[in-house]
């Protein structure tokens, strides 16, 4: 279980201060949502540590995540921009953060409607699309239990978006994984029969 | 976190040779009367140096812009590659070639004599005035034009939209783009030209128009007043470190990159205005090209048999073998470097690595000098390392600020996702190795080209039987052994050359890589 124990985060002195408290079961979907700059991407970071919350506690399983450094913690995350990198070619950025075989990883991203051709290309020649269905895949198919995508789905069109989401399901099910999603479309709540969060 | 308090250590060579600078430079205190600075000589050198400054580097930003904008809005697109080449070309040229190439032109036998007016004298303030016109107004010109053309499509097409007249355009849309860089290159400029040592001390022609610099080692080497050149040295220490304070301030210089984005046509152009830029355009190659076609004309066939080869070659190792090493050097600083610029202090991490733009290579060399003399070091049975480790010094600044921001982007980019993929130490390196190899590159071959056209260090440490190409060429100018002097400039010319085009290649490869692929799709 992932539990957000008052969470307290503050930009600086003048900003609001952001407050979360929530927990999720292991093995579920939640999706976080909330009006724009309400301090949504803010959680993620906290979780994934890149943020030091001023007060309150993380913990997964019975383990105490905000004493974790970011190496150490057992999340993988998609970023809302820079997922790959730029001077590595796709198949360079879909090997790095696990071990599994280049052929298991091309197999999903085929599933969501990726091309071996992408393989030998760089990120700037693929559309935002394409290259947010590369770093979805990869950062799904990490070994890291607890999952957290900022607005996975996004560039995606609606075809795309109802596969993605549907691999994303069953993947994570599948693995176990426990899945922390930022969206503001209604339908991912429906269509992957998540927990909805509000942040208010 | 460990490699970055290690990096710190990397700073500790550049931190002992200013120490013995500086150290050096208050050695000899007691010699020092600091009533010299009341002395209308120091205050006629202290002025003229400030005066030619500041025209040199106003003369060549205006004309630079101006003419980078004639180019832009008359479409001059033919040859701009090769051309923006040789306005590289012209800024990185030792400038010895150059001076010799303006004696041809301007000099009592020069080939443009019999047009220039009967009380014409090359030395002085307008000798000094063209050749740092020469050396420096072509790499504004390819600064603006490489600025011009890395603006927007869509701004401009907005600009047509929105029905901007030319004024709205130049304060809408140019001069945001340009200001940056126009006080930057201003700074640049002046601080290379206050620093400027060569060019005046070959045609300043005697106390009336020298400059501090020249003063130094005039007081160093033929007057042996070590007091004065100390308080000269601090004097020039001051104003440029000012400056440099000033232009950081108000300017932004991103100095090296690919001229080969071409942006594509916006305005339509008359008939009349094409023709007209085209040919201005046909005049800018020849005005910069003219002084090495002078040097290529005094070259004649019996000179060029009669001409010492042999003796060309200890020269020609000497200098290429000192100036690979200080680009060595300064790359391996640099690569430990790298994790302090974004680190919390990194203001002055930059700062320190930049020091050798702000302190004069005279500064330093006389500073190093005056120490090791204080502490009778024999420096004079290595002086090849001084010269390497003081222009080392002296060239970093080019090479860190070509990795620096590439660097930067790459750890805001990238720094979180490195992190949460979990990667190796080692992963970590090579992958950000790949990112920046490029720049090392282009930064590495930008050092080699400086070091390879000191003159400033060699003229304190360097010994009279071993010169090197730079120096060999002052020799032969200062004895009016022009022929000689130009067939040696030639040489140095074709490495410079030949190095160029290298670099120019590299800057291709890097703006293919990050910028041309990202309209390509698969």
């Amino acid at each position: 279980m992932l539990r957000i124990n008052q969470l307290k985060f503050q930009y600086k002195k003048s900003a609001n201060l952001l407050s979360y408290h929530f927990s999720i079961n292991t093995g579920s979907i939640a999706i976080l949502q909330g009006i724009s700059g309400i301090g949504k991407t803010t959680l993620l970071h906290l979780i994934a540590g890149f943020l030091p919350a001023s007060q309150g506690e993380i913990y997964w399983h019975q383990q105490a995540l905000h004493r974790l450094p970011v190496e150490k913690r057992p999340v993988s995350l998609l970023f809302q921009q820079n997922n790959l990198f730029e001077h590595l070619t796709i198949a360079e950025n879909l090997q790095l953060g696990h071990k599994l075989p280049p052929t298991q990883i091309l197999a999903s991203l085929i599933h969501l409607g990726g091309d071996a051709r992408w393989l030998t290309a760089y990120p700037r020649q693929l559309s935002g699309g394409q290259q947010q269905r590369v770093a979805l895949v990869r950062t799904l198919m990490r070994p890291e239990p607890l999952v957290l995508l900022d607005e996975p789905f996004s560039e995606l069109d609606p075809q795309t978006r109802t596969n993605a989401r549907q691999w994303v399901a069953t993947y994570a099910h599948t693995h176990k994984k426990t899945l922390l999603l930022v969206s503001h479309d209604p339908q991912d709540i429906e269509q992957l029969d998540a927990q909805p969060i509000y942040i208010t | 976190m460990l490699a970055r308090y290690f990096s710190w250590f990397a700073y500790l060579p550049i931190g002992i040779i200013l120490l013995m600078a500086f150290l050096g430079l208050s050695h000899f205190n007691h010699d020092i009367s600091w009533h010299l600075l009341q002395d209308t000589y120091i205050i006629n050198i202290l002025s003229f140096s400030i005066q030619q400054a500041i025209l040199s580097s106003l003369a060549s930003v205006v004309l630079g812009y101006l003419s980078a904008r004639i180019l832009f809005y008359g479409q001059c697109k033919k040859f701009r590659k090769i051309f923006l080449s040789l306005c590289l070309l012209s800024f990185i040229l030792p400038s010895f070639i150059l001076i010799s190439g303006i004696l041809s032109l301007f000099g009592a036998q020069g080939i443009l004599q019999p047009w220039l007016p009967a009380d014409w004298q090359l030395y002085g303030l307008s000798g000094i005035l063209i050749a740092h016109l020469w050396l420096n107004f072509p790499f504004a010109l390819r600064i603006f034009s490489i600025n011009f053309q890395a603006i927007d499509h869509t701004s401009w097409q907005l600009a047509r939209q929105l029905k901007f007249s030319r004024w709205q355009l130049f304060c809408l849309l140019e001069w945001p783009r340009m200001r940056a860089s126009f006080f930057g290159l201003l700074g640049l400029i002046f601080l290379l030209c206050f620093n400027s040592f060569a060019v005046v001390l070959t045609l300043g022609g005697g106390p009336k128009s020298s400059t501090l610099e020249v003063a130094i080692f005039q007081a160093l080497k033929y007057d042996f007043n070590l007091g004065e050149a100390l308080i000269l040295s601090w004097l020039q220490f001051g104003i440029a470190s000012l400056a440099f304070l000033i232009s950081l301030k108000l300017g932004k210089l991103v100095w090296l990159s690919s001229g080969e984005h071409q942006a594509p046509s916006i305005f339509p152009v008359s008939r009349f205005t094409f023709f007209s830029s085209h040919i201005f355009y046909i005049g800018l190659c020849l005005i910069i090209l003219l002084p090495l076609i002078a040097l290529l004309m005094q070259i004649e066939l019996s000179d060029l048999v009669n001409y010492a080869w042999l003796s060309l070659l200890e020269p020609l190792v000497y200098t290429i073998t000192l100036a690979g090493i200080t680009a060595l050097l300064a790359f391996l600083m640099t690569s430990l470097f790298l994790p302090t610029f974004t680190s919390t202090w990194q203001n002055t991490s930059y700062f320190l690595a930049c020091i050798g733009l702000l302190t004069p290579a005279m500064v330093i060399a006389v500073g190093v000098y005056a120490y090791l003399l204080g502490k009778q070091v024999s420096w004079f049975t290595t002086p090849s390392l001084w010269i390497i480790l003081i222009n080392t010094l002296l060239t970093l600044p080019y090479l860190v600020n070509q990795v620096r921001s590439p660097y930067i982007v790459y750890h805001q980019h990238y720094n979180h996702l490195q992190r949460q993929l979990k990667l190796s130490f080692f992963k970590k390196f090579t992958i950000a190795t790949q990112w920046l190899s490029p720049y090392w590159f282009i930064g590495t071959l930008v050092t080699f080209l400086f070091a390879l056209g000191d003159v400033s260090v060699f003229a304190i440490f360097g010994q009279s039987d071993s010169p090197t190409l730079p120096w060999l060429i002052y020799r032969y100018a200062s004895t009016y052994k022009l022929a000689d002097a130009a067939i040696t400039s030639w040489v140095l010319l074709f490495i410079c050359i030949l190095f160029v085009f290298l670099l120019e290649h590299y800057l291709q490869a890097k703006y293919e890589v990050s910028i041309y692929a990202k309209n390509q799709s698969t």
